[in-house]
């Protein structure tokens, strides 16, 4: 666990007095996640996008599974039931998933609840900036909720694409397709997009 | 029943499968499906795995560990996405061997038919 957590925890007690830079419910606007009391050199410098209309995933972090229905799936080429992860080491250290084997598309699809991520995506964004975790680290927006695309090198070779999106200033998920080098990367981020999409439209009409 | 015979062009060159029984081409198939997604599987916990990784303090050595554990994962993913290439690229070829031999066979079958109505 990241030393600086608590220094976060603070930070954001900070934030919430201090406030966003804007009131309108539902759309992602910059705003700085680091705190000048903080001591640690982990926070990330950079401005974090923050959620102003925070989603409640605490059903589906039980049941990962429930948060696509099968005709969601279905137009994504998938017919068959996820395999959920609730319980494995995997589990436990990157968060509760599920994921869908294609059959009529030749992919799989695989949504984490990121409850490692304590700090919602400012975390995603510190990892990056200490580690330069991703080659490819691309913000971006889904459904007014800020988002970022995560992708190592090889990714678009492989068809893979990820993305992280956060729903609170405590939770994200996360979006994988891993498209078997048969789509490319670009494709393979638009079906991404589409699928984290539909996670928040889930979260909006049945949390 | 006649060899069923399947070209394998990678990695080594002029190799070949040889099936004498269509349901074993099936049976491979489905093992090769299986195969593959335990490869997806896997390679889900890879990715996931990057995005949680954690240094446990915020010193030099424990910066190194976060360091190079990433670069351990990333080696795994790449290993991962090849190996799902590979198994995706078998079953494409046995998929279509399979295919292209049952519509050889069934049009073979419609001649011989065909030929037996002629002849009486």
């Amino acid at each position: 666990m990241r030393a600086h957590r608590a220094l976060t925890a603070v930070a954001a007690v900070a934030l919430a007095v201090t406030g966003c830079t804007t009131t309108e419910a539902g759309v992602a606007t910059p705003g700085t996640v680091a705190d000048s009391t903080s001591t640690s050199t982990s926070e990330p410098t950079s401005e974090v996008p923050r959620v102003n209309d925070p989603l409640d995933a605490s059903r589906y972090i039980v049941d990962p599974c429930a948060v696509l229905t099968q005709a969601q799936l279905a137009s994504y080429g998938v017919s068959r039931n996820g395999r959920p992860d609730t319980a494995s080491a995997s589990a436990e250290y990157s968060g509760p998933s599920c994921l869908w084997f294609g059959q009529e598309v030749d992919a799989a699809i695989g949504v984490v609840w990121q409850t490692t991520n304590e700090n919602g995506l400012s975390d995603t964004y510190g990892l990056q900036e200490d580690f330069a975790t991703w080659e490819h680290f691309e913000a971006t927006e889904v459904d007014n909720y800020p988002a970022v695309f995560t992708n190592l090198d090889g990714d678009a070779e492989f068809g893979n694409c990820g993305l992280v999106v956060g729903i609170s200033d405590t939770l994200t998920f996360y979006v994988l397709l891993q498209g078997h080098s048969k789509i490319d990367g670009e494709a393979s981020c638009n079906r991404v997009m589409q699928v984290a999409t539909a996670v928040i439209q889930k979260l909006k009409e049945n949390p | 029943m006649p060899e069923l015979g399947i070209q394998n062009q990678e990695p080594g060159v002029g190799g070949r499968y040889m099936f004498t029984d269509l349901d074993e081409v099936d049976s491979i198939i489905l093992e090769l499906e299986a195969m593959k997604q335990e490869i997806d599987s896997d390679g889900f916990e890879l990715y996931a795995a990057v995005s949680a990784a954690r240094n446990p303090a915020e010193d030099g050595m424990s910066q190194g560990q976060v360091q190079a554990y990433r670069a351990s994962l990333e080696k795994a993913i790449q290993h991962n996405g090849m190996m799902a290439r590979y198994v995706t690229d078998q079953i494409d070829k046995l998929s279509a061997a399979l295919s292209d031999y049952t519509g050889t066979d069934t049009g073979a079958a419609a001649q011989v038919r065909a030929i037996g109505r002629v002849d009486r």
